[in-house]
């Protein structure tokens, strides 16, 4: 029961923490409105025509199909490049020789564009589905190797130490010490890395004729429709904040609940 | 005599290439507290943990005689995202109480430390370092184990805190519950608890000598303490050295 209403707390602080993101939104708003009425219709359209706009082409069936379109493949991508790049990172993580091959290799990776995978992956796969998942699985791969690999490798050795005396096997160890660890360094990089599945993907839809997001936008740009563009803009980071609010940040916040009593305010109790 | 419950032969260790310890002999019988001392950096962390299991010796033997061993680190050693009492019930699950069971051992092993239940359910970074602390030794104790390594665990305790921890300890180990190597940097500390002091050689070559200490832990008197520990200080060359770290301490 009091486990019940600590969690409803803590979602009522969560909605709380909404208002300074509503605060910052409305600010942003403002801006766009002031560059509205200096530059006119034709360069920047007005927030609320744009929004209204978004309303609109969410009204119709199809254009959904469009938006889910675009998110299912960076969700699949994101997904995969988690799974793998997650596995990858804790070997890496555990193993320091590991680690010393795969951080030339990552370093080659992070430095070729996504651009250039998707001219590869164009001619591999074709305009394909495939295409973009993988396109995005290797943009997004190294940021969730990184933070995992990262996590355990600088983990506080004494806390092994201390679980190994008590008695703990390896695999114990990992779950209840390595892995708790590991978590701060994964989060972040999971947001960016969910950040950087929707990009690739509308920027994949943008330059290949697969459909989505991306398409809409090449549509807009042909018909220099600043307002459609920029409603279509919205709605997939719309896209973006959803899925990390819905999925992301309460498994976060259970998870990482004693960092909230490490800040000044601390917990009320 | 029965067997020893821990027997160090021969036990050296080098941290990258550089030893740090080397040829250390120590044998603790059943149930016996052994005191160990000698200056900062000496090596007696690297002792107890290598006597623990925790790392292998380069050179040497440990031979382990008792069932469960737990320590109670120089530092606490606390997982920060548990609470107090999650904390102390980890060690309880790990040695095979269901979880419910696991939490009322936690719970009464942290009263035994005078640590406030209403505080059981705070994080490590609420707790102060007195506190932190007596979770460390609570979760020591959880357990029941026949054999504790201490690593100066009273240090950061007040003067009444501190004698009342080593109050638990004379207890348990005169009533036959465990066996202690308990590293200390206090001769009146050493003292009262222990039967035996062991002084560590300053740069870790060796144990240098033991002394028995008469009478029954937790029977010797304040006077026969201090008379003692005045002693070891001014009269027995073996202490020379502990001697000289609470000079520089102090300057
Ligand atoms: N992980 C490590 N890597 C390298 N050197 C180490 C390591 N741990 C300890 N040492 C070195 O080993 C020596 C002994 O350290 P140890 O911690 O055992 O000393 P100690 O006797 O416990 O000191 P104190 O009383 O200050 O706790 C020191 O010189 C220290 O620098
Ligand atoms: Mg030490």
């Amino acid at each position: 029961m009091t486990g019940l209403l600590d969690r409803l707390g803590r979602s009522a602080r969560f909605l709380w923490g909404g208002w300074s993101g509503l605060a910052a939104l409305a600010l942003f708003a403002a801006l766009w409105q002031a560059g509205h009425e200096a530059y006119g219709d034709f360069i920047l359209p007005a927030p609320l025509a744009t929004l209204r706009t978004a309303l609109n082409i969410l009204g119709s069936p199809e254009n959904w199909a469009i938006f889910i379109a675009t998110m299912r493949r960076a969700l699949i991508g994101f997904a995969l490049s988690a799974l793998i790049g997650g596995f990858a990172g804790l070997i890496a993580g555990y193993s320091p020789a590991t680690m010393r091959l795969a951080r030339p290799l990552l370093t080659v990776i992070l430095g070729v564009p996504p651009i250039a995978w998707l001219v590869l992956a164009l001619i591999w796969f074709g305009a394909t589905d495939g295409m973009v998942i993988v396109t995005i699985f290797v943009g997004v791969v190294p940021l969730v190797f990184a933070g995992t690999a990262e996590g355990i490798a600088t983990r506080d050795r004494g806390l092994d130490a201390m679980a190994e005396v008590f008695g703990a096997t390896r695999l114990r160890r990992f779950w209840s010490v390595g892995f708790r660890q590991m978590l701060a360094h994964l989060f972040p990089a999971l947001l960016l890395g969910l950040a950087s599945s929707i990009k690739v993907a509308v920027m994949i839809e943008v330059l290949s004729s697969v459909g989505g997001i991306g398409n809409e936008l090449a549509k807009a740009r042909q018909y220099m429709d600043v307002t459609q563009a920029l409603a279509w803009i919205g709605i997939a980071v719309a896209g973006l904040i959803a899925v990390e609010y819905a999925l992301v940040h309460p498994v976060r916040a259970e998870v990482e609940r004693w960092r909230e009593a490490a800040r000044p305010w601390g917990i009320k109790r | 005599m029965s067997s020893p419950s821990l027997a160090l032969r021969r036990v050296s260790h080098a941290f990258l290439g550089r030893e740090v310890i080397s040829k250390i002999n120590l044998e603790i019988a059943d149930h016996e507290v052994v005191a160990l001392v000698g200056p900062s950096g000496c090596g007696k962390s690297t002792l107890a943990h290598i006597a623990a299991g925790l790392s292998e010796p380069k050179e040497g033997r440990v031979i382990r005689g008792y069932a469960r061993h737990s320590m109670v680190f120089q530092e606490p050693r606390l997982m920060p995202w548990a609470t107090a009492l999650e904390n102390v019930a980890y060690v309880a699950r790990l040695s095979g109480l269901s979880r419910r069971r696991a939490r009322a051992a936690a719970a009464q092993s942290t009263e035994r430390v005078g640590f406030l239940p209403e505080d059981l359910d705070k994080f490590p970074v609420e707790l102060s370092g007195g506190m932190r602390q007596r979770i460390a030794i609570a979760r020591a104790l959880v357990a029941n184990p026949d054999f504790i390594y201490f690593d100066e665990p009273f240090t950061a305790l007040d003067a009444a805190l501190k004698h009342r921890m080593q109050d638990i300890v004379i207890e348990a180990s005169q009533s036959g519950r465990f066996g202690a190597l308990f590293v200390t940097h206090d001769l009146t500390e050493a003292a009262r608890i222990a039967s035996r002091i062991a002084v560590m050689h300053p740069t870790g070559q060796g144990i240098m000598g033991l002394r028995d200490i008469s009478g029954r832990p937790g029977m010797r008197s304040e006077r026969e303490l201090f008379d003692l520990t005045q002693h070891w200080q001014h009269d027995d060359p073996l202490f020379r050295h502990v001697h000289d770290v609470d000079e520089r301490r102090i300057a």
